[in-house]
């Protein structure tokens, strides 16, 4: 009750706010970019006005709209990736619209500053329509608990759960090592083999995620299918200064808080980065019971130094550590088939207990350290060389239950994988005036350790694979053609006992070539086109090949296949964008073809063990098509109002047998009405956001793999509103599934044990000292 | 100043560079602490001489070979007396584990399902207890009924299952987890 009643007092105070400021009539001002070579739009910048200390960026509309501001003289700059910052001032007595020309930084590269994280001078795609990228605003819409629940809000991304906060994302039909992740400029190498181990990326590091697709993925490995998921963290100040940043958030469906600390630090030289975090949740609830032991403790750390030796020279260092333990929810621990059977006649968990913070087992953990070593040199004006080196250690430890008369298991993990892997990359960027070009060379080496108390999924291993790619963009006016090759050698060796303790040591090795290329050009005015084809490889994982191991929660035995061999992907994409003052519309088909596709089949047998009978699942290869449509519009209603929509379709299928394949996203259909209110003058700005998520039922599928049938399709609406004053401190509230709503979603793989939880209330306070 | 710094780097990339030795060298897979046997010893009450026992087995754990599984011979018209061992023998020397079941009886029971071939051909009661008085199962009695005029064999299948309450009440029902669950094929003659 006294939720309740917090909210409608909340509701009042925001638009008691609201009405007392719309009182004053200030001027509008209007900022757009266009690139001066080429004459396009730039719809990525950053506009920046120190006497209101007003940092915003651009709209979709490529607009920076700001309302209400009074008159007088300012000074304003403006950054954007590839461009050189752009600083002048202006006068202010009418309704104002100014339009800028940014030059490429190639051209006026002494402009550019040098205190920066993000590559100033690297290629960037254009191809902004196949590659969303989501700021922190943006990812923030959600409130989420963890990086996986921040992708929500990234058109195209499904979620794959184990039980309620645990989750991987899923790109159309694509994941684990399918989707590459990278972190602070390198590849996050941990166990992204397992669909319930959830990457080790803190959501307090992230400013800015892009779901990369295209020619551009091949930098980061052949293996992107799906895309590379570029987690951007926070740029350095761009003055000198000290700057802490607090935040603070709770949620009350399992009690989560999470508090983090951002402190900055820049001088002529040095600029420093450190940031915490620390988040606690109890026990998730449904709307009708408590799934027991789904809290969690997760603890991160990154710190950044970057020093400018020379105008020329730069090193970065970056190190990560984050630490994690996740309860698995006791109801879904299951020890035999007969459990399975009983738990699906059941509506209800067959264990359930009061909210706790107290994490049982079985649990996992897992820490993630990463250091990253960056030093840029700039050749000349239009050149410049990088060497990144990383070392990143991995160590994740899976607590069972365990059996009475197991002395081990009360305190050694069941499964504990060590991996250590370092990578080093040299890279050369050049550009010239239409034309800019990267190329690379990659080294990686990495060996898993594996122990427990149990049999495991994997042996120990060692891999090395090398790399080399070149990455190309030409773009004249407003055609743009992009394109990269990549060339691999993989080499993996592991090492298993037989029943005899007998070591082996098979080698596998693999190697291939990649290339992509796109183009986008416009058809008319407002009316943009493009196309991209990528040819891409993957060589099997050592899950897929040598797995050997009962998968407790979904009660099957799992076996590899040291028969496999690479798998290939064909994907080809196209897409229209329109795009006027008050709209944009985007759609995208995309077709991919996998030959040898690795999946997970049935054999048709029973696996007798002393837990039961479990059907039995080998690793084989078919080839395999996902295809979908992807529709998406955002509409600008009047002054205030904007209004989202989203459309995903997806279908997967075996192209010879023509069956469908195991846990595809069903389609879906979202949309939103956002309402944002603009006080400059009084540095305020309140928004409202209603949300509405559709998910279909998924009705290809097949019954030999699974079960039971995919759940009914569900509804759910959220509210959220934000309150930002002086930009400095923000107020956000959000209330996901507001109807309480009881339902099961078709990629959670534990929908046979309980249901999704119910309504979350959660508050998020920033402050920026 | 540079190359300083650059030897610096460089070795400090060489001294994390080092690889472990353990990777070339994996853990023993004995070090698994599972069961490998479930031994039932079963006397009749009419005829206390004619003990004998049947074996469940799975030697090289989930996976790999089939368990071995002796069958259940039963006579009509008997009273039983059923013990069961629970055995890893994964280790040296052989882990009795039906003794620590016996000691952690609380949380633990056997439940015994008959198939609905054997519906109305035989009998289960568990005999022992722990020490609240609840049914344990390591120690039963089985009854086989008279065949009816013109009956000769009777076969089907019994599963076991061993039931762990952690954290929940033991009730009549097995638990949502089960620490082992395996079937007997059973022949009952005249």
């Amino acid at each position: 009750m006294h939720k309740k009643i917090f909210f409608c007092l909340l509701f009042i105070l925001l638009s008691a706010l609201e009405l007392i400021y719309a009182q004053h009539t200030q001027y509008q001002l209007k900022i757009t970019c266009i690139d001066s070579s080429s004459g396009i739009s730039i719809s990525d910048f950053n506009v920046k006005i120190n006497k209101l200390k007003i940092s915003q960026s651009a709209n979709p509309f490529g607009e920076v709209q700001l309302t209400h501001v009074k008159s007088g003289n300012y000074q304003l700059q403006i950054e954007a990736t590839g461009y050189a910052i752009y600083q002048t001032t202006f006068q202010l007595n009418s309704n104002l619209e100014l339009k800028f020309q940014l030059c490429p930084i190639h051209i006026h590269l002494d402009e550019a500053k040098v205190f920066t994280s993000n590559n100033q001078l690297g290629v960037s795609s254009q191809l902004h329509i196949i590659s969303p990228k989501l700021s922190l605003e943006q990812l923030n819409k959600t409130n989420p608990l963890n990086w996986s629940q921040m992708l929500k809000a990234m058109p195209g991304v499904y979620l794959f759960q184990s039980g309620p906060v645990n989750s991987i994302p899923i790109v159309r039909g694509l994941h684990t090592n399918r989707l590459l992740l990278v972190q602070n400029g390198v590849r996050l190498y941990n166990q992204q083999w397992g669909i319930e181990h959830v990457p080790e990326i803190a959501t307090e590091n992230i400013d800015q995620i892009q779901l990369l697709r295209g020619p551009f993925t091949l930098k980061y490995g052949a293996e992107g299918f799906a895309g590379v998921l570029i987690n951007t963290g926070p740029d350095y100040l761009k003055e000198n200064g000290f700057h802490p940043k607090t935040q603070f958030a709770y949620h009350t469906n399992n009690k989560a808080f999470g508090f983090s600390e951002q402190l900055q630090f820049r001088t002529n030289k040095i600029a420093t980065q450190l940031i915490i975090g620390f988040k606690k949740a109890a026990d998730a609830q449904s709307p009708n019971y408590v799934i027991s032991n789904t809290g969690f403790e997760n603890y991160s750390c990154q710190a950044n130094l970057l020093y400018q030796y020379s105008n020329k020279l730069s090193f970065e260092n970056k190190l990560s550590i984050f630490d994690i333990k996740t309860g698995i929810a006791t109801a879904a621990h299951i020890g035999s088939l007969s459990d399975l059977q009983h738990a699906i006649q059941s509506n209800r968990p067959l264990y359930m207990a009061s909210s706790t913070y107290q994490i049982q087992k079985p649990f996992q953990t897992v820490n993630h350290q990463q250091w990253v070593s960056k030093i840029n040199y700039q050749i000349t004006k239009a050149q410049q060389i990088q060497t990144l080196y990383s070392i990143q250690h991995n160590h994740r430890q899976e607590f069972d239950k365990g059996v009475v008369w197991s002395t081990l298991s009360k305190s050694a993990a069941a499964n504990d994988y060590d991996l250590v892997t370092q990578s080093l990359n040299l890279n050369y960027q050049f550009q010239s005036h239409l034309f800019q070009s990267e190329v690379g060379f990659d080294l990686v080496n990495g060996n898993n350790i594996t122990t427990g108390t149990q049999m495991s999924f994997i042996p120990n291993y060692t891999l090395v694979n090398l790399g080399a790619y070149l990455t190309t963009k030409y773009q004249f006016k407003a055609i743009s053609f992009e394109s990269s090759y990549r060339i691999d050698h993989k080499h993996q060796q592991v090492f298993y006992r037989d029943l005899n303790n007998k070591v082996f040591s098979p080698i596998n090795t693999f190697k291939g070539h990649s290339f992509a290329f796109a183009f986008s050009f416009p058809i008319v005015e407002k009316l943009t086109s493009n196309f991209s084809f990528m040819k891409a490889w993957r060589a099997p994982a050592v899950n897929e090949l040598y797995s050997n191991g009962l998968h407790n929660s979904l009660a099957s035995f799992e076996l590899g296949n040291i028969n496999l061999q690479a798998e290939n992907a064909f994907n080809f994409e196209s897409g229209l964008q329109f795009k006027n003052k008050y709209s944009i519309v985007k759609l995208n088909l995309f077709f991919n073809t996998l030959l040898g596709y690795i999946n997970s089949t049935p054999t048709g047998k029973l696996t007798v063990t002393n837990r039961g009978s479990f059907p039995s699942f080998v690793f084989g290869q078919f080839d395999a098509r996902f295809q979908g449509l992807e529709l998406s519009l955002l509409q600008v209603l009047g002054k205030y109002f904007q209004f989202n929509y989203q459309v995903q379709l997806l279908k997967a299928f075996q192209i010879v047998q023509q069956k469908p394949i195991y846990a595809i996203p069903p389609n879906q259909m979202k949309a939103s009405l956002d309402y944002n209110l603009n006080y400059s003058r009084r540095k305020l700005h309140i928004s409202y956001m209603l949300d509405w998520n559709f998910v279909a039922q998924q009705t290809d599928f097949n019954p030999l793999l699974d079960y039971l049938p995919p759940p009914s399709a569900y509804h759910l609406i959220h509210l959220g509103s934000t309150l930002k004053f002086k930009n400095n401190l923000s107020f956000q509230v959000q209330i996901r599934n507001l109807f309480n709503v009881s339902y099961r979603d078709y990629l959670n793989r534990f929908r046979y044990f309980f249901d999704e939880p119910g309504r979350n209330i959660s508050i998020q306070i920033n402050y920026q000292f | 100043m540079i190359k300083k710094f650059s030897l610096i780097y460089f070795s400090i990339i060489c001294l994390f560079a080092c690889t472990k030795d353990e990777v070339t060298q994996p853990q023993f897979i004995n070090n698994t602490e599972q069961i490998s046997s479930v031994v039932i010893r079963l006397f009749s009450i009419e005829k206390p001489d004619s003990v004998f026992g049947i074996v469940w087995r799975d030697v090289d754990g989930f996976g790999g070979l089939d368990p071995i599984v002796e069958v259940m011979n039963l006579k009509q018209n008997q009273h039983y007396q059923m013990n069961m061992i629970v055995l890893n023998e994964f280790v040296n020397p052989v882990d009795t584990i039906s003794n620590e079941i016996r000691k952690e009886a609380a949380v633990h029971q056997f439940f015994y399902y008959p198939d609905s071939l054997l519906e109305n051909k035989l009998s289960i009661h568990v005999i022992d207890s722990d020490e609240t008085g609840k049914p344990l199962g390591l120690l039963t009695a089985l009854t086989t009924l008279p065949f009816l005029a013109g009956q000769t064999v009777k076969e089907g299948n019994m599963k076991i299952i061993l039931s762990h309450y952690d954290g929940i009440p033991k009730t009549e029902k097995p638990s949502p987890e089960s620490d082992m669950e395996i079937v007997f094929p059973i022949k009952i003659s005249e």
